[in-house]
Formats: C-alpha cells, sequence, structure tokens
C-alpha cells in the first residue's frame, strides 16, 4: 500500500512547471486572447519537445507510453499555469481513445501525429452540445446515432459559440456521417466514449487542483502584503478562516484525484465513481476558491487588469467541462443508492485495486 | 502508486475477520461492562491492544500498515474500541513510550493496556483555553517532591480517573512555553479535589480539578523540567490521522441510507428526494476523502515523515460532518427522533466532540497559520 506519487512522477511535475512558468506565463495566456484562434502553435511546438502531448501514446507510436498516474501531476501544473491549449481533448481523451479502438489504421496514422505535437484533436463531450478547441483540431471525434466518427476538421461544419471565458474557444458542429469515418458502433461506441467522459472528467478535476492551489497563493500572499488598521489583513480570523476552509477543500479534493488516476489508469471497477467524486469535490473547491479568492482581494479583484480572473475563469469553465459538479454529483448518487456501485473501496476488496 | 496490500498483509487481514467471526457477537453489546472487559482479555490475547507499542511494554510491535489494517476491519464490523481507556491509550501512553523512564513504562503502559489504569488529562485552566502554554496551575521542587497548587477545568474523566496527565507551570521567569513541567499523578493523591461539571446531554463527563498542596515525587516527572511544551506537542501530534473513525462514519452512513430507503418525504421514498441525495452523496464524498487523506498521511508516516498540521484537517471535517450525519439522521426520523432518546443524546454528544481539543476555529487557526503561513497578527 502506498498512496503517493514516485520521484520520477514528481521530477516530471517540476519539468513542466519550470517549462510553464518560462513559456505560459500568465502574460501569454491573456496576449492570447486578442489572436483570432487564441491558440499559439508554436507554443504546442515546444509543448511536444518536452512530450507532453504524447504522454499516453504507446512508445512504438513515438509517444512516452505512460499512463494517467503519471499525467496527474503534470495536469495540476496546467491547472495552475491556466493553459488552456487543448491538452485534455487531444492527449489526456483523444489518444488513448484512438489506441483503444479497434481501428487500427486510424491508431496509426494519428498516434504519431499526436506525439510529434503536428496534430490536435477535439472530442464530443457526451455531456454538452458543445465542442472545445474544434477550430484548430486536424480530427474531430464526433458522435451519431449509436457511432463515433473520426471527422478531418475541413469536413466538418463549424459555428463559433461566445464564452465568458476567453480562453475557452467553442463550436456547435454538424457533419455529414459516413462509413469509412466510422470508428466504432453499439457498446463498443459506448465503451470508448464512457472511457473518454471518466478521463476527461478526471483531467479537469487534476487542473481545478493546481487552479485551486493558484487562488489559494494569491490569496495568502495579497492578504499577508495588505495591510489595514496598522496590520496585514491576513491576520484577521475573519479572513484567516475562509482561506483555511479552502484549504481542507483542496486537500480533500486532492486526495480524490490522486485516487480517481489510479482507478482510471488501472481501469478499476469503482473508476466511474472515484472519478464522480473527484470532479465534484476538485469543482467545488475550485469554485469555492474564486468566490474567496475575490472576497479577500476586495475591489482589487474585481478590476479587469488584476489577473485573479484569469484562475477564477479556468474554475468556471472546468467545472462545466466533461460533465458539471451537478452531473457528476447525480451520477454518483445514482451509483451510490440504486446499489448500481460495484463493492467499493480497496480495504474492503483488495482485488478492486 | 498502489492500493494492494501483500499476501503477508491480507492474512492478517483474515485473521481478524476470522477473529471477529468467532468472538465478536451480533448485535455487539457495547454498553455491558462485564462483555467490554471480556472483549478486552481476549484482544490483549492477541496483542492487538497497543498494536504498535513495543513488545517489551506489552504492546503489539506492529507495523503501521497492519495497525491501519486492524482498525478498519474492526471499524467495519462496529467492534468495540481497541482497549478501553481512552485518554491513557491515545495520548499518555505514546508520551510515555516517547519520553518516559524505564520505570515509568513498567509502571503504566501494561496497566492502560489491561484497563487498570484510567487517565485524564490536565491541559485547559480557567483562564487558559486555546492559549495552552499560559498555564499557571504551579507546581514547586522541594526536596525529591513537586508540591501543586492550582485549578484545572473541563478535565475529561477527572471524576472516574485514576491519575491524571498534568501540565504544570515550574518556572514563571522564562518565556511561557519554556517554564512547563508534565507530571504524573495519581489522582488519589492528599489535596486533590474532583467537582462534576454537569454538561448539556445531563451527564458528568467533564469536571473542575483542584490541587492544594498535592506533593507527588519527582520520579512522576515525565521529561525534562521544562520540557513539558515539546512532550504535549508530540502528544497532540499522536491524534488519529482519521482512518479508522471514516470506517466507523461510514457505517453510520450506511445507516442513514437504509434509514431515507424507509422514511418517506411527500409520499416517496427521502431517498429519492433531491435535498436528501444531496446531503448523503456530499457525505459520502467527505468520508472517502476523508479516508484517502487518512491514507496519504499513513503513507508518508510510512516514509518516515512525521505527522504535522495537517492532522487538523482531518480533525475538523470529522466533528462538522458526525454533528451534520446526526443532524439528517434526526431529519429523517421526523417526529419519531422525539422519541429515540439515544440518538438525540449523541447528537448532544457530537456538540461536544466538535469542541473538545480545539474548536473547529482553532483547527482553522493552526491550518492558516502553520500550513498556510499566514499572519499571527
Amino acid at each position: 500500500m502506498e498512496f503517493d506519487f514516485t520521484e520520477d512522477q514528481r521530477l516530471l511535475q517540476e519539468t513542466v512547471r519550470e517549462f510553464l512558468a518560462g513559456e505560459c506565463p500568465v502574460e501569454h495566456v491573456r496576449s492570447l486572447w486578442e489572436t483570432e484562434t487564441g491558440r499559439s502553435p508554436e507554443f504546442w511546438a515546444k509543448l511536444a519537445e518536452i512530450g507532453v502531448p504524447g504522454l499516453l501514446v504507446p512508445e512504438e507510436h513515438g509517444g512516452l507510453g505512460m499512463d494517467e498516474i503519471d499525467f496527474a501531476l503534470v495536469l495540476v501544473e496546467v491547472g495552475r499555469a491556466a493553459l488552456a491549449e487543448p491538452v485534455v481533448p487531444t492527449a489526456v481523451v483523444a489518444a488513448p481513445l484512438l489506441r483503444e479502438s479497434a481501428h487500427l489504421a486510424l491508431a496509426e496514422t494519428w498516434l504519431p501525429r499526436i506525439a510529434a505535437g503536428e496534430a490536435l484533436v477535439a472530442v464530443a463531450q457526451a455531456t454538452s452540445p458543445l465542442v472545445a478547441d474544434a477550430h484548430v483540431a486536424d480530427l474531430l471525434i464526433l458522435r451519431s446515432g449509436d457511432a463515433l466518427h473520426a471527422v478531418p476538421r475541413d469536413a466538418a461544419r463549424l459555428t463559433f459559440q461566445p464564452s465568458n471565458d476567453p480562453s475557452q474557444k467553442l463550436f456547435t458542429v454538424e457533419f455529414d456521417p459516413q462509413e469509412d469515418r466510422r470508428i466504432a458502433t453499439g457498446a463498443a461506441a459506448d465503451r470508448l466514449e464512457a472511457a473518454a467522459l471518466d478521463r476527461g472528467a478526471f483531467a479537469c478535476a487534476a487542473q481545478q487542483i493546481g487552479v485551486c492551489e493558484q487562488l489559494i497563493e494569491m490569496s495568502v500572499d495579497y492578504t499577508t502584503q495588505r495591510k489595514q488598521f496598522g496590520v496585514p489583513i491576513g491576520s484577521f480570523q475573519a479572513v484567516k478562516h475562509l482561506v483555511a476552509d479552502l484549504k481542507v477543500a483542496l486537500e480533500y479534493a486532492r486526495s480524490h484525484v490522486e485516487r480517481a488516476a489510479h482507478s482510471v489508469a488501472r481501469d478499476t471497477v469503482t473508476r466511474s465513481v472515484d472519478v464522480s467524486m473527484a470532479k465534484v469535490s476538485a469543482g467545488e473547491a475550485a469554485l469555492e476558491a474564486a468566490r474567496i479568492s475575490l472576497q479577500v482581494h476586495g475591489a482589487l479583484g474585481y478590476t479587469w487588469e488584476q489577473d485573479l480572473h484569469v484562475w477564477m475563469r479556468r474554475a468556471w469553465t472546468l467545472d462545466l467541462a466533461w460533465g458539471s459538479t451537478a452531473w457528476h454529483r447525480e451520477r454518483l448518487a445514482a451509483a451510490l443508492f440504486e446499489d448500481a456501485l460495484p463493492a467499493a473501496s480497496f480495504g474492503f476488496s483488495p482485488q478492486a485495486g | 502508486m498502489d492500493f494492494h496490500f501483500t499476501p503477508e498483509e491480507q492474512a492478517f487481514r483474515e485473521e481478524i475477520r476470522a477473529f471477529l467471526d468467532a468472538h465478536l457477537p451480533d448485535p455487539v453489546p457495547e454498553d455491558d461492562p462485564g462483555f467490554l472487559r471480556e472483549w478486552n482479555r481476549k484482544l490483549r490475547e492477541k496483542r492487538w491492544v497497543g498494536f504498535s507499542w513495543p513488545r517489551e511494554w506489552g504492546g503489539g510491535g506492529g507495523d503501521l500498515i497492519r495497525q491501519f489494517i486492524l482498525k478498519e476491519e474492526m471499524a467495519a464490523r462496529r467492534a468495540p474500541a481497541l482497549g478501553l481507556d481512552f485518554m491513557g491509550l491515545t495520548w499518555v501512553g505514546p508520551a510515555i513510550i516517547a519520553h518516559g523512564t524505564d520505570a515509568q513504562k513498567a509502571e503504566h503502559l501494561e496497566k492502560i493496556l489491561d484497563d487498570e489504569e484510567h487517565w485524564c488529562t490536565g491541559y485547559s485552566e480557567p483562564d487558559v483555553g486555546s492559549d495552552l502554554a499560559a498555564l499557571q496551575c504551579r507546581a514547586v521542587l522541594e526536596g525529591d517532591e513537586y508540591v501543586i497548587n492550582g485549578q484545572k477545568i473541563w478535565t475529561t474523566s477527572a471524576h472516574v480517573a485514576s491519575h491524571i496527565f498534568l501540565l504544570v507551570r515550574t518556572d514563571p521567569t522564562v518565556a511561557k512555553w519554556k517554564g512547563i513541567t508534565c507530571l504524573l499523578v495519581p489522582m488519589d493523591s492528599p489535596g486533590i479535589e474532583v467537582r462534576p461539571i454537569e454538561n448539556l446531554s445531563g451527564k458528568a463527563s467533564f469536571n473542575q480539578v483542584f490541587f492544594n498542596d498535592v506533593r507527588t515525587p519527582v520520579g512522576n516527572r515525565l521529561g525534562a523540567e521544562g520540557e513539558g511544551w515539546r512532550v504535549v506537542m508530540g502528544a497532540l501530534a499522536n491524534e488519529r490521522s482519521g482512518i479508522s473513525e471514516s470506517t466507523e462514519m461510514q457505517r453510520h452512513l450506511d445507516d442513514i441510507r437504509e434509514l431515507a430507503r424507509r422514511a418517506s418525504r411527500n409520499g416517496r421514498p427521502a431517498l429519492e428526494d433531491d435535498g436528501v441525495r444531496r446531503r448523503l452523496s456530499d457525505m459520502e464524498i467527505r468520508i472517502e476523502a476523508m479516508r484517502l487523506t487518512g491514507l496519504r498521511h499513513l503513507t508518508d508516516q510510512l516514509r518516515g515523515k512525521p505527522s504535522g498540521s495537517e492532522t487538523a484537517i482531518n480533525k475538523l471535517q470529522r466533528g462538522i460532518l458526525e454533528f451534520e450525519m446526526s443532524e439528517l439522521e434526526l431529519e429523517l426520523l421526523g417526529s419519531a427522533a422525539q422519541h429515540q432518546g439515544l440518538l438525540q443524546r449523541q447528537t448532544l454528544a457530537w456538540h461536544g466532540t466538535v469542541i473538545g481539543g480545539g474548536s473547529p476555529n482553532i483547527q482553522r487557526n493552526i491550518i492558516a497559520e502553520r500550513i498556510l503561513g499566514m499572519p499571527r497578527k
């Protein structure tokens, strides 16, 4: 029994953190708000140099052959940097989906390109009518009827849908299903879609941990520096206790997210329950962090100039992606209360681990 | 990251289950003192009381993983606590193991395990609560005896205790936390007077304790003079990680879920009510988080990293959660709850548990100041 990451996994996290501190400071995030696509191919190429897009791509296809446990701390850093490039659809969801599909030619074509940073993939979410980053994707994975299709972007019709988060690019997508673009049908398509949903939700939850860490750090820094009545406002218990409650929510969410990483990577029987718990607890922690950090920053936090809202928007956006908190809470309740839950927890059924 | 247990650990789990199958009655007569004594005797034969204490002093010499498995299995079956003297097992014994002389270990440890000594802890005073280091109860060394004068309050179980783990001021001239010493004092020492305080559930659980020229041999000092603060901070850090508590709470929540299945709301099972589902699923999430966070701390401990202020997180959540669970339980029972005397007493007791050992806002101070580094003033 060991509930922690390895030295190598921590080292990978450090590498990504340093990389993002240099290549994706908040000025970079905000400068992309002013561009037409909101995305940077140059940045993605650098991200590919340190292997992030191909983390889950098997080594024989040019990737690193790692798993979701390895990816978890990388995603925390993605959240901390408020990085909005399509890491989740391309690297966390599409790569394993293509790997697990029975469509070998598709996997052989696209996996090496994903790993090399030469292809972006957008994936329709079972819980949303909108597809994120369809405008920059080379390939779109879309549902029609009982089938999943892999559709080149020029074969799809995109309509831009404005978002409250300038980092987020959303589209409605129409396409004409063709048999030769079909990845899977029926139960096989359902399985791939369910795995995609759990991977996407886990990845959002992991990013929300990073968002939450960043918001707490900004709140601690600000309330330590800002003085009123001759003392730092962070010394007032009314302020201190708000932030302490955030820390509790963060640490609890972190436990769920780390557990979910393991459950997704090993495809355990409690996978969906663990993912929903992670999505709910990380989502609530991040939303609460957004609310509280704005409160302790006062009017300053409500300005466009202050960077606080960059992370607040990430919290709101991630909460609604890959199944909202409300959606996952209901899925969880159905599993727990309608006895759809497989015997839970490794303590009582060690074979489940 | 690996949630598997070794075959040896799994065999230990099976051994516990077989023991419980053979010996634990159903339902558990948890209020029967005769049963509890007999149960403790059987656990002692297995060396499962004080499982992690050194074998030479009567403990089990067990490792942390097996201790976790033992607690989890016991809680899963609602077995009584591992050992009867809560204060002695949780605070005093570990402090004596860490700081005591061989004579003190020989005198107290086996008796704590056998429930022959009953401990209370003398921390709070009338003017000293969360600012514990400001305590005033005085002890002066005269020859080879300390003479103690002063008062303690909110001393849980002092009215039934055989010994008190007592914090006293031995040097009023130095910084407040440097002049504190820890003494292990028999409660039948002349000059000790105990006055029970009735709590709001109508029972006597805590007390005032008066010390009037109480004399105790210097050999009853735990650790060096002036080291009391260090001793007690170590004891506080021994606070439970939350793992076995989460198993107990999960069993409690299972009961509430079954109650919600039977209880009715607007002509439908309460379990189909959105509000009830939301609260129950929220509790499921937090109890699982408590268990997982406990496992993270366990992993830290296995790697030799000391358990730190992070236990404040589980303590804070536990008190709040237990209370919310009891509230939901009462609500589901509706007006029938008026007849559930036991349940109402438990709910009242949780009001006390939330405060005991540091109220929620004290835990929030600890989290904000020691973990997040926010300014004290």
